[in-house]
């Protein structure tokens, strides 16, 4: 019995839902514990909260956010922006996250992703690998939202990570990612078929054919969607536009955006068993 | 109804979602830490995740052990999760061979590698649960909850074991009711609305 997962991701800035392309260029959605009890409410199976400045700034913002999400939503919460050591990791665990994810400090010090599996667990520690096809053809490892360049080849990367003990990897595809154009799915299955540990997919669903062309095509195990949901979430989730920072020009407008077909999680599940690919 | 209830805090695991989803469910949770403490709880959750020897190791140390056995054979209910249920059998196999409480006949033993079948099994699988089984009270026979370990439980005492899923190609047994002796392989926390009506039926368990 094998069931794919589907994963609400939350890209998370000063308190704020916000939603980028190529992990770049933010827009203001609203607030994410709304969105977060949406996609609970219709059956979403795991959350990903993505701090994405924290790294640039070393902060971590997010424990307050993680304290609310935690006391009414009952499904796994993993947690990811700018963790650098023990410390970080306790703290969003003892707020309610369930696992955490890490990407710039494991790629700097690749040993931190062994101490934590010791410490917490391999399956509390889940590693992202933010991932750029190279002239080459080979695809490498980008860090911090994908704007510092690693020279890492990503495939040796991901077998090193799950060697270290990590539990899981998030791979970003970020030559897709924002632009609803579908997966990288070489990409995905090169890195899923590379290690035992499961492989989330991450980057580039733009409509529900996506998903189903990443399970059919790869040994991905569950798919990270941000784009898809948000789109369709925000016209039912109530945000009235108070107390958030940053650029909101967008939302007032509620334009929809381009190669984008806004999907609920009910209605991607249901494509997903019409296509045979077991979903809860 | 008596609400209270104590949740074994050893250091091992997110003791944050289990109090949450208590509380949700009518619970009045408190996380206890002493021998002492276990031994004067009405009802307990003995919670877990990491390594079973890490585990067994601090329950012994803190004469805890001793105290949920004494817990156990009082009468009063306990409900172990996870590793919190593997730590109620007689041994484990993981890194090495590991003594449990004993409290059930069975061995906690590694999936076996088959193609396809990634370890630790991290996903939503389904439960063939007894309709008969008080803790699995109102959970249709086939429904999904949310799994994550590498170790799963070859129970010796068929008449317990009150749901079944499959991994690895094969059957495993992933809840248990041994009278006040109860445990879950998933995480009842973690799986929406049905894990917190598992919850719930523990809630209700014995009155």
């Amino acid at each position: 019995m094998k069931t794919k997962r589907i994963i609400a991701r939350l890209d998370v800035k000063n308190e704020t839902l916000v939603k980028g392309v190529h992990l770049e260029g933010l827009r203001v959605l609203g607030f994410p514990s709304a969105f977060a009890e949406h996609y609970y409410s219709e059956g979403v199976d795991e959350l990903l909260y993505m701090d994405v400045v924290a790294s640039l700034y070393g902060r971590n913002g997010l424990i307050d956010l993680v304290k609310r999400t935690a006391k009414n939503i009952f499904i796994p919460l993993t947690v990811g922006g700018g963790i650098r050591n023990e410390a970080d990791v306790t703290a969003l665990l003892n707020s309610g996250a369930d696992k955490v994810c890490i990407n710039t400090a494991a790629v700097k010090d690749p040993s931190l992703i062994k101490r934590l599996s010791d410490k917490f667990g391999a399956s509390t520690i889940v590693v992202a690998i933010e991932c750029i096809k190279d002239t080459d053809q080979s695809y490498k490892v980008y860090i911090d939202n994908a704007r510092e360049y690693t020279g890492l080849e990503a495939i040796s990367w991901a077998k090193q990570v799950a060697e270290l003990g990590a539990g899981e990897i998030v791979v970003t595809c970020v030559d897709p990612e924002g632009t609803g154009k579908g997966l990288d799915n070489e990409l995905v299955d090169k890195i899923a078929s590379a290690v035992s540990i499961p492989v989330i997919a991450h980057g580039g669903v733009g409509k529900p054919e996506h998903v189903a062309d990443l399970f059919e095509q790869t040994c991905a195990d569950a798919c990270a969607i941000a784009s898809m949901f948000h789109y369709d979430a925000i016209h039912k989730v109530e945000f009235d536009g108070e107390g958030v920072h940053g650029n909101t020009n967008f939302l007032n407008s509620k334009a929809t955006k381009k190669n984008l077909t806004p999907c609920s999680i009910p209605e991607l599940k249901q494509h997903l068993h019409r296509k045979n690919i077991i979903v809860r | 109804m008596n609400s209270n209830l104590s949740i074994l805090d050893y250091n091992l695991g997110n003791i944050h979602s289990i109090t949450n989803a208590a509380k949700t469910v009518g619970f009045t949770p408190k996380v206890v830490k002493t021998a002492d403490e276990v031994l004067s709880s009405d009802k307990l959750i003995l919670p877990g995740v990491g390594g079973f020897k890490d585990a067994m190791n601090k329950l012994n140390e803190d004469g805890l052990s001793q105290s949920l056995k004494e817990y156990v054979s009082s009468g009063k209910p306990i409900l172990g999760i996870c590793l919190g249920m593997q730590l109620l059998f007689e041994e484990s196999e993981e890194h090495g061979n590991h003594t449990g409480l004993g409290l059930v006949k069975g061995k906690v033993k590694h999936f076996p590698s088959v193609d396809g079948y990634k370890i630790p099994q991290i996903q939503w699988n389904q439960v063939k649960a007894n309709p008969q089984a008080k803790l699995l009270a109102g959970i249709s026979e086939i429904e999904h909850f949310y799994f994550l370990h590498s170790y799963y439980i070859d129970c010796e005492e068929p008449n317990g074991i009150v749901s079944t899923s499959r991994y690895c190609g094969m059957e495993y047994c992933s809840a248990v009711e041994f009278g006040n002796v109860l445990g879950t392989q998933f995480h009842p926390e973690k799986s929406g609305d049905k894990g917190l009506k598992v919850l719930e039926n523990f809630y209700k368990f014995g009155e």
